[in-house]
């Protein structure tokens, strides 16, 4: 057999080859939002282009002369200097600051309830098939209309719609993580993560169970990218305003988070997660956690014993 | 024309002097091979978040070295050659014993690509238009999950709540469809390994 004929004869590893391109061939022909997806990934592109543009500077590719050479080493060593009296009077900038009091806010005494929702969830289409029927259609698992209640910071309970009827109930009561599924105990483990992984499996890609931690993350793998005064979209009191980004792709989590808190205690009444890949959702998805409440709830509320009857009498 | 220098300044050169220019034509030639970049990455490495993140590096590293740009060859297979060097940079930072893709396998994808890259048509989806026409003549076995699952978006473990049957049996209908689908569009010459 010529060489011709062994590339003509695809073996078993190119069929394993043909079948991911057929399935990414497939994702691309069903996909009804195929050119909105794309023209946000290109745009993406060309920004990321654009922004590495500017970091590009003529002069770094020219030579200087003897003159300037020791004009330049002479404003570095003052630039060093300026650093070293920054550092040791350094105080936050207002955005810090702010981000700080933010967090602080949430690491505090208290229960929190936020209402979750997937923004621009792309809704499976219903078509009919070769033989003109229309499939019945179940909600695909998911968090959108998914409650997020927290406790000082650490407790948290997530109460989402269950595909298969009823509702689940993903807790940590501070000691163990447990989920209870169809009124009965499904699952228990000692610290964070029923399931042997930190979060719910749901929530495996998009760490905001444990709110306050994930929001932690910003102070080292996202940059700031604006701080303001503004009101949320739909309203009219003048809230803080923080939008920041993730400093490279390494960084697992939403490419942008946004937060608007409250101007007085600093609690996020809103919270946005864009380009967070959820499981089960194709393309990343924009998630927004509204506070719904601050009120007290009960002192059992995080443990798996106050959820495992059946389903809404359950919730406060 | 988009820069076309080889040493490291030229394409700085020819964006400094006309770059709104050079960056709305390569913009155009993105637009125009980002469907088939985005199949080739999606059939490349696992997850969508890394296929986006790759398809970004990509087209940063692309315009960074557009001045190597052989105007000879199709944009699109330059692209996938960058694209092959990230996804093994990908595999190698993740330190993954077996990858999802070696390079043998890259370059075998590489070749259906192109392949597909030379059907008739404008776009991608006119490119590969025959693939609707396989899915037709799949079985009804076949054709039904192949629907469900692409279509719909429904997860194989629904599907088997749906057609009474368990996840198991789903999944190899779906890799049965997935064959027989590959090997229709090998016999339409759309999927074919001649250089």
């Amino acid at each position: 057999m010529d060489h011709d004929n062994d590339q003509a004869r695809p073996t078993g590893t190119d069929r394993q080859a043909d079948d991911r391109l057929v399935h990414a061939l497939l994702i691309h022909l069903h996909d009804d939002q195929a050119d909105e997806i794309r023209e946000q990934r290109v745009q993406r592109a060309m920004q990321a282009i654009r922004e590495s543009e500017k970091l590009l500077s003529p002069s770094r590719t020219r030579r200087l002369p003897t003159w300037a050479k020791r004009g330049a080493w002479a404003a570095a060593a003052m630039v060093l200097l300026a650093i070293g009296v920054l550092v040791f009077t350094y105080q936050p900038t207002p955005a810090m600051a702010s981000l700080n009091d933010i967090l602080g806010a949430l690491g505090r005494p208290g229960d929190r309830t936020y209402h979750i929702n997937m923004v621009d969830m792309p809704a499976p289409p219903a078509q009919e098939d070769s033989e003109g029927r229309v499939p019945a259609m179940l909600p695909k698992p998911g968090l959108n209309d998914a409650t997020l209640y927290l406790r000082d910071g650490y407790q948290y309970l997530l109460v989402r719609n269950d595909p298969q009827g009823g509702v689940i109930f993903d807790g940590y009561d501070g000691r163990q993580s447990w989920r209870v599924r169809a009124g009965v105990l499904a699952e228990t483990k000692a610290g964070l993560g029923a399931g042997g992984i930190p979060m719910p499996p749901i929530m495996a890609n998009v760490p905001f169970s444990d709110l306050h931690q994930t929001l932690e993350r910003i102070r080292v793998d996202y940059t700031v990218e604006q701080f303001d005064q503004a009101p949320l979209p739909s309203g009219q009191q003048v809230l803080r305003h923080v939008r920041v980004r993730r400093n490279s792709r390494e960084v697992k989590g939403p490419e942008t988070i946004e937060i608007w808190a409250d101007p007085q205690t600093a609690m996020p009444r809103r919270i946005v997660f864009d380009r967070a890949k959820v499981q089960g959702n194709r393309e990343p998805c924009r998630l927004a956690f509204d506070l719904a409440s601050e009120a007290p709830l009960s002192a059992a509320w995080f443990s798996s014993a106050a959820h495992m009857t059946e389903e809404e009498t359950n919730r406060p | 024309m988009i820069g076309m220098d080889h040493d490291d300044t030229g394409p700085q050169t020819e964006r400094n002097s006309r770059p709104i220019e050079a960056l709305t034509l390569f913009e155009v030639l993105v637009r125009e091979n980002a469907d088939s970049l985005t199949a080739f990455l999606r059939a490349s490495v696992e997850d969508q978040a890394t296929v986006d993140d790759l398809f970004q590096e990509a087209m940063l590293i692309a315009w960074r070295k557009i001045g190597e740009y052989d105007r000879v060859r199709p944009f699109g297979a330059w692209l996938r050659g960058i694209a092959k060097r990230l996804v093994l940079a990908h595999y190698r930072q993740a330190a993954r014993e077996i990858p999802f893709s070696d390079e043998r396998v890259l370059d075998y994808l590489d070749q259906r690509m192109t392949q597909v890259d030379r059907q008739p048509g404008d776009t991608f989806d006119e490119k590969i238009a025959a693939l609707r026409d396989c899915i037709a003549r799949l079985e009804p076995l076949y054709q039904e999950p192949i629907e469900l699952h692409y279509r719909q978006g429904q997860a194989t473990e629904w599907i088997a709540q749906h057609l009474a049957t368990t996840r198991d049996v789903i999944q190899k209908r779906l890799q049965r469809a997935r064959v027989q689908l590959a090997e229709c569009l090998e016999r339409k010459a759309v999927l074919s390994t001649t250089r």
